[in-house]
């Protein structure tokens, strides 16, 4: 069995991979397609909530550095992170967190909708916060909403391709 | 002292999460002060000379539409060649501008505060305040040298507004983006006994000591008269494609600091 440790590595080198030399590249309607938010959308529930923040926090300096934005992804990210487990509370009911440590089986034997909730509302929370960061200004909220509003649209579907490709394939 | 430990060991989760944000949003406070930040991560001679490597994969598979854009180009300049005058007047030579060929490593235009990365640095004598140009317009401003690469602020950016001119008519105003659409900049305070006509060129002004007059900019696409104000707010269509730009000109002037007290002098006085 492959240690927790290198699965994170593994995924954290892939997906950082596949977003600066791939996705950075494309634009859809002006705006990009996100799926580096994947990493903390099936990150492991049991590991250390220091270490947890720790590594969302390089990840992000990674992905800024690569993307010209100068620590928004860092501080989105993080912010996303915080919020996470209130949003699986939400979105599959009360579980208890230490009978179902893990996400695959949170994200595998739940119903479609489910699944859509917890990633939609992740991945809105998180756009929201980009662009409300990135734009900082009160007064183009209209331009933050359709912003965070249609580029959320292209990363969920983007990101329920890539995971029903490859995350779900490997558990039949 | 026991309890503070027992305190410190308790929330230690929540402290590593604040001080972690903390320091992600003092990136985003510097972002706008960088020339002045000390911090040197994002034009880290590493994460650029990575990105270099990404950029030459990448290049083979732009060699098509550069050659056929290096050829549009020679065309223009041959027949320029043909219609130019060298200037006998001394004046005209004190504000001469030098050119320099650098290739773009990264951009973005998805912000609303764009940046872009250069690969070539204060060992091939950049400076801070320099211009980035091409044939087909303004590209943006030099913020940050290291010996190797530098940063600019691209006019993708909705902090800076750059002096421009109708062509015909020859009225000055500031242009600036608005944050929508990476081909679309809107110029603000041309007055309205300006008569002004879809489809005019808007040429850069040449009243800073960054750009050279004339540089083509864009075309006029729609002209609105807000009520109660007596300038137009006018929408241009670029030239230059922003999301498809590989390597641009960087323009200094020669004398900048001779200019520069001179203008100072001339505010104080």
């Amino acid at each position: 069995m492959r240690s927790i440790s290198s699965i994170v590595f593994f995924r954290f080198i892939i997906i950082f991979l596949t977003q600066i030399i791939v996705f950075n590249n494309i634009l859809i309607f002006g705006l990009s397609a996100d799926i580096y938010i994947i990493f903390l959308l099936i990150f492991p529930q049991n590991i250390n909530k220091s270490l947890y923040y720790f590594l969302i926090f390089i990840y992000g300096i990674f992905l800024d550095s690569f993307s010209n934005s100068f620590g928004i992804i860092t501080f989105s990210l993080l912010i996303s992170c915080y919020l996470r487990p209130y949003i699986l509370d939400f979105s599959f009911g009360n579980f208890d967190m230490r009978k179902v440590g893990k996400v695959r089986d949170y994200l595998i034997n739940t119903t479609i909708y489910q699944k859509l909730t917890y990633i939609s509302l992740v991945i809105f929370s998180h756009n929201f916060v980009l662009y409300f960061v990135e734009i900082f200004s009160i007064y183009k909220l209209d331009l933050i909403l359709r912003n965070a509003t249609i580029s959320s649209l292209i990363s969920i579907t983007l990101i329920l391709i890539i995971l029903s490709l490859f995350y779900y394939k490997n558990e039949r | 002292m026991r309890n503070f430990i027992n305190f410190f060991i308790e929330k230690i989760d929540k402290i590593v999460f604040l001080v972690l944000i903390i320091i992600s949003f003092s990136f985003i406070i510097n972002r706008n002060f960088f020339q002045n930040s000390k911090f040197n991560f994002f034009t880290n001679n590493i994460i650029s000379s990575v990105n270099n490597q990404i950029k030459q994969i990448n290049n083979y598979l732009y060699l098509k539409s550069d050659n056929k854009r290096l050829k549009s180009e020679n065309l223009a300049l041959k027949i320029q060649i043909n219609s130019i005058e060298i200037p006998s007047n001394t004046a005209y030579k004190a504000k001469n501008y030098n050119y320099n060929i650098a290739e773009i490593i990264s951009n973005s235009i998805k912000h609303s505060r764009n940046y872009l990365i250069i690969n070539k640095g204060s060992n091939d004598s950049v400076k801070l305040d320099d211009g980035l140009v091409t044939n087909n317009g303004i590209i943006g401003i030099i913020n940050k040298v290291s010996p190797k690469y530098s940063t600019a602020i691209s006019i993708l950016n909705s902090d800076i507004k750059i002096n421009s001119k109708i062509k015909r008519t020859n009225h000055f105003g500031s242009l600036q983006w608005n944050g929508k659409n990476h081909k679309i900049m809107t110029l603000f305070d041309i007055p309205k006994s300006a008569n002004i006509k879809i489809n005019d060129s808007v040429v850069s002004g040449g009243m800073s000591l960054i750009f050279q007059k004339d540089i083509p900019i864009g075309k006029v696409k729609n002209i609105e008269l807000e009520e109660d104000s007596n300038y137009y707010v006018i929408d241009v269509e670029l030239f230059e494609d922003l999301s498809s730009l590989r390597s641009v000109y960087i323009t200094s002037i020669y004398d900048k600091n001779e200019l520069e007290t001179l203008k100072i002098d001339n505010e104080i006085n």
